[in-house]
């Protein structure tokens, strides 16, 4: 598809998007007492935007819902009426249709239909409200219900039609040589016109007027060419007044108007026609010759004869006649543009047909329905009796295989049979592919160049469907019906566009009843399957970036070329040069240069953050649907929503967050009575709250509730096995709190129901961590928890330690890295043959990094009195690993690993240093991951030792 | 001043291919596009274009309905560009009598790739003779 309509989609999803980001919270708002002045308005604003733009892209069905929308919002915002909790609903619901039409509208670029029970719903609301049904609907809903589609209503069409009825008998007074007569004529024009307008017919007007002012401007009585022009004029308005009685389903005028023009038009009819003939026989004489100028000059007056007298034919309502003479000048005008090549045949026929008609318009008749169709049928014959194209036995006997199929074999040219005769004769399939494009524009486009580039398409034509444009395409290929099948199937699995498939003369190799019949086409979920991927790729391209944040980088590009052009400068001239005197040295330079660079790359970082409020903004609709359902009363405060986060994690936190809300509203908070019987206010609060610092970002989900049960934790932390009944008295709160993160320690429902908190924690822990950040939970019996979530700014970057063993550096994530220690040898315990140190009052096993990473290449240093332990954790496990030499934190972008190194376990990424050299980072997880599974190269391989 | 156009096709493609050709005169600017008649007849309204590019052959409402509709209602010009516009077809007469200005047959059926190559120009000189401009050159 073209470049611009995928912009218009591009834009339209970015625009949609915002408005229907900032709805939803903004309604929510409305509907508690902390709405605002001018929310209303904003919301209406929203609302409308989003009813222009569904217009714009002809999304009707979006339209309608945000039409409806903008009417209920119009009247609390010009009628003062109140939101009430049924408004509030509906308008949610209208908020979530949309956005599943819009996301529908983008996959699919195409319409769809909202629901009807939502439009009732809608309806049913805005008239309880107040609002009067006066409001004018746009939908072509609504336009479809009338059978005159777009033709106004109907007491002021029939006034219209009475109008013409009375007076356009009165055109025929345009032939006389009156003057009193003409002046009359021309105020009935004008005021025909005048009533033409107000219609909207703006065709009948223009027809109308144009007569009128053409008449004004001639002499009396009319010159001869003057003559024809008013005829053909009159025919003009004679066709619209027939038109006008199929619309009106009565009379309009054309009957009086071809009365009254009877008498007048007799002799032009016979002259006219005369000449036509004439015209005819001077066309056939051309073709003889074969001229080219003097064919399409006699051509050109055929064709302006022929427009003449079927001009009069229709005023004269010799309707069979003026068709084929009609006929007669669409061939004519074609050969006069050079389209078609007629034989002397064609025109003689054409001749015979016109001296037909003459014979028995003097007589006072129209041509009898048998005779006009045998002279179309003949002037047809003439036309297409071309020269034969070459056609072989073979094609002959593949156009009879056709023979089942009259449609497709009329659909042929001479040139498509010459086409197929050629291809049969180089050796080429025939095949009959039946297509539905529409629905699937990318694969369309794919079929298409695929047919392009492999195949001939001899012709194609439309088949109406169930009211879709399916196409039946003629195709010549060298391929096989295995190849050919094969590849329409790679670029359609799922039979979307490809209806059927079959070689003329052979069987069929795609069928439609049987294979996509399943697959109706209009099926919605199917259609969205189809192209799934394909949309959501096609959104998150999309970055919107404040101009000011541009204008900032831009700036930034420019320091650092003033620095770089400083730096070429000094390279040029060593520093003795005395030119170089006063000028900065090639340290100041360097550090210049890593000062831009480093400004440079925030600016950068700021390109792709958004305000965590775009996610926040989904939860208060939550919040209010869960409080409802549970009987619970909760305010739920967002603080710190200017808060920017990375475009690239932020819909991935938003799962976490959600799950951690639902937890605090379900488990944590308790019903009004006992919050009450608690001393605590009866409505709970909840607070999602997000705050920078440094280059992390805290997420805090805190509500006033009962607090985690701490007893309930441990009991289920023994059942579940992760602790012993005899470990567990030893535990801190803190650990204990860590339980609710384990892996499925929380499949259980009763369990939340007495502790309060925990469906599927080690989710929400694991998602978190993914996206190189941990949680922590704080909680006190009765008076509430809070989970906090520390995330890096920017997944890219992240804080690294620098650790060195066997000569190579590695980084480890420093958000899994609980301490630094230097200890003493004498304070290294071997117990069981694993290594271990006292660490926070727990026996900590310390494993050498190089006996991981290289089984038994471990290097022994001389005479270390201490060791270098870098304890990491993953938020349940820790362990200590010895390192040769901690070198220190860096902040590390982390870039992309090759597919082969991704492979790798533990390593989860590269960096490149300030020196050029590379450094591994080392996955935390995996190594404890590694060592409780005893899976590393180096662990003690006890079962082979004892065989 | 451009003339603004408005393209009806029930082909996505051909409408792609249709706008192409019309904006390769720089006189001309597509302003809309409708997939069968009644929604053309829907834009014809808001849009108000200068000429139609029509096609005969769509579901809901034929390009031949849409004309009958438009003999009254619109001033646009009309330009059938049609598969079933070969000369002398019973849709080309009809589409002639409901005042189509010019009746172009897509030269390898309802979907030509080829339109541009073998009917682009023609086109064009179609719109430019409707709209009583000067011919362009070839």
């Amino acid at each position: 598809m073209s470049d611009l309509v995928e912009t218009l989609w591009q834009e339209f999803g970015a625009e949609s998007d915002e408005h229907l980001a900032v709805l939803e919270p903004l309604l929510v708002r409305l509907g508690t007492a902390e709405g605002e002045t001018g929310d209303v308005a904003r919301v209406f604003r929203g609302f409308h935007s989003l009813k222009g733009l569904s217009r714009a892209m002809s999304l009707h069905g979006m339209e309608a819902v945000a039409h409806r929308t903008e009417n209920l919002l119009g009247l609390m915002r010009d009628g003062g009426v109140p939101m009430t909790e049924p408004m509030l609903d509906g308008l949610l619901e209208a908020v979530d249709c949309l956005k599943g039409l819009r996301d529908t509208a983008i996959r699919g670029r195409a319409d769809s239909e909202p629901p009807p029970a939502l439009l009732q719903r809608l309806d049913a609301l805005f008239e309880a409200a107040g609002g009067s049904e006066a409001v004018a609907e746009p939908t072509p809903a609504a336009t479809e219900a009338a059978p005159s589609a777009g033709l106004g209503d109907d007491e002021m069409l029939g006034l219209f039609a009475e109008l013409m009825q009375a007076r356009l008998p009165e055109l025929a007074r345009a032939f006389e040589a009156d003057e009193a007569g003409r002046t009359d004529l021309v105020d009935t024009l004008d005021s025909m016109q005048h009533a033409a307008e107000v219609m909207d017919f703006d065709q009948v007007a223009e027809t109308v007027g144009g007569l009128k002012e053409y008449l004004a401007a001639q002499g009396l009585p009319l010159g001869e060419d003057a003559r024809r022009e008013a005829i053909e004029r009159i025919a003009q308005v004679a066709l619209q007044a027939r038109l006008l009685n199929e619309v009106v389903g009565g009379d309009a005028g054309a009957t009086g108007l071809t009365e009254a023009l009877g008498g007048v038009l007799v002799e032009d009819r016979a002259r006219t026609l005369v000449a036509l003939a004439q015209a005819l026989s001077a066309l056939e004489r051309a073709a003889g010759t074969g001229e080219a100028p003097v064919l399409r000059k006699a051509a050109a007056d055929v064709a302006r004869l022929g427009h003449a007298a079927g001009s009069i034919l229709q005023c004269l309502a010799v309707e069979q006649a003026a068709e084929l003479l009609l006929l007669i000048e669409d061939v004519a005008s074609r050969v006069a543009n050079g389209e078609t090549v007629p034989s002397e045949l064609l025109a003689s026929t054409m001749q015979f047909a016109v001296e037909t008609i003459a014979a028995e318009a003097d007589q006072g008749r129209d041509l009898d329905g048998r005779q006009a169709t045998d002279l179309t049928q003949r002037i047809r014959d003439a036309l297409s009796a071309d020269p034969a194209t070459g056609a072989t036995p073979q094609v002959d006997e593949l156009l009879a295989g056709l023979k089942g199929r009259p449609e497709v074999l009329g659909s042929l040219s001479s040139d498509n049979v010459g086409d197929l005769a050629a291809g049969v004769a180089a050796g080429a399939n025939v095949y009959e592919l039946m297509l539905f494009l529409e629905e699937q524009p990318a694969i369309g486009e794919a079929i298409v160049a695929w047919l392009t580039a492999e195949t001939k398409i001899i012709s194609n034509r439309t088949v109406l469907t169930n009211g879709e444009s399916w196409f039946d395409f003629l195709i010549l290929s060298p391929q096989a019906p295995e190849e050919v099948r094969a590849s329409l199937l790679a670029l359609d699995p799922d039979r979307r566009c490809v209806k059927s498939l079959r070689q003329v003369g052979g069987e069929a190799l795609l069928d439609n009843d049987e294979e996509a019949g399943a697959a109706v086409p209009n099926s919605p979920d199917a259609a969205s399957r189809g192209v799934q991927d394909s949309g959501d790729s096609r959104r998150s391209t999309v970055l919107r970036v404040r101009s000011d944040v541009i204008d900032r980088f831009m700036t930034r590009i420019g320091e650092i070329r003033i620095v770089a052009a400083e730096l070429a400068e000094a390279a040029a001239s060593p520093d003795g040069d005395p030119r170089r005197r006063g000028r900065r040295g090639a340290a100041d330079l360097a550090r210049a240069v890593e000062t831009e660079l480093r400004r440079l790359q925030g600016a950068a970082l700021e390109l792709r953050v958004v305000p965590i409020d775009t996610i926040l903004t989904r939860f208060p609709r939550v919040v209010r649907a869960l409080a409802q359902e549970q009987g619970k009363n909760v305010r739920l405060v967002l603080e710190g929503r200017d808060v920017r986060v990375d475009k690239s994690m932020i819909e991935l936190l938003v799962d976490p967050l959600m799950h951690m809300v639902r937890n605090a509203i379900d488990h944590g908070i308790e019903v009004p009575d006992d919050r009450t019987r608690a001393g605590k206010p009866a409505q709970a609060t909840v607070t999602l709250a997000a705050m920078p610092r440094g280059s992390e970002i805290l997420v805090r989900v805190s509500d006033d509730g009962r607090g985690l049960n701490a007893t309930a934790i441990l009991d289920k932390a023994v059942a579940r096995g992760l602790t012993t009944a005899a470990d567990a008295p030893r535990l801190n709160p803190h650990e204990i709190y860590r339980f609710i993160f384990a892996a499925g320690f929380s499949t259980a429902a009763k369990l939340t129901e007495t502790s309060g908190r925990g469906v599927g924690m080690d989710v929400v822990l694991t998602t978190v961590q993914q996206l190189g950040g941990d949680i922590d939970v704080e909680t006190q019996a009765g008076a509430g928890t809070t989970f906090t979530l520390r995330l890096p700014l920017s997944a890219a970057m992240q804080a690294s330690l620098l650790v060195r063993v066997n000569g190579q550096t590695f980084g480890l994530a420093e958000r899994y890295v609980s301490s630094v220690l230097e200890v003493p040898t004498d304070e290294m315990v071997e117990s069981g043959g694993q290594m271990t140190i006292r660490h926070q009052g727990i026996a900590l096993p310390i494993y050498k990094l190089a006996d991981l990473l290289w089984h038994g290449a471990a290097e022994r240093r001389a005479g270390g009195d201490f060791h270098n332990i870098v304890v990491i954790s993953n938020g349940r496990e820790m362990i200590g690993l010895e390192v040769d030499r901690i070198r220190r934190r860096l902040e590390l972008f982390l870039k992309d690993l090759h597919p082969l190194l991704a492979a790798c376990p533990t390593v989860s990424g590269a960096a490149v240093l300030g020196d050029g050299r590379i450094v591994l980072m080392l996955d935390a997880d995996e190594l404890i991951q590694m060592v409780r599974n005893g899976a590393w190269r180096g662990a003690p391989q006890r079962a082979e030792k004892v065989s | 001043m451009t003339k603004n156009i408005l393209v009806v096709d029930d082909s996505f493609i051909m409408r792609t291919i249709i706008k192409d050709i019309v904006e390769s005169d720089l006189e001309f600017k597509v302003v809309g596009f409708a997939e069968n008649g009644k929604v053309g007849l829907q834009k014809t309204r808001e849009l108000k274009p200068d000429a139609l590019i029509l096609d005969l052959e769509m579901p809901e409402m034929s390009g031949i309905d849409m004309l009958k509709r438009l003999a009254l209602l619109s001033k646009a010009k009309v330009i059938v560009v049609s598969s079933v516009g070969q000369a002398g077809s019973p849709q080309a007469v009809q589409a002639r009598q409901l005042g189509a200005v010019d009746i172009i047959a897509k030269p390898s059926g309802a979907m030509s790739l080829d339109l541009q190559a073998k009917k682009g120009h023609e086109i064009v000189q179609a719109l430019r003779r409707a709209l009583g401009m000067e011919p362009a050159p070839s």
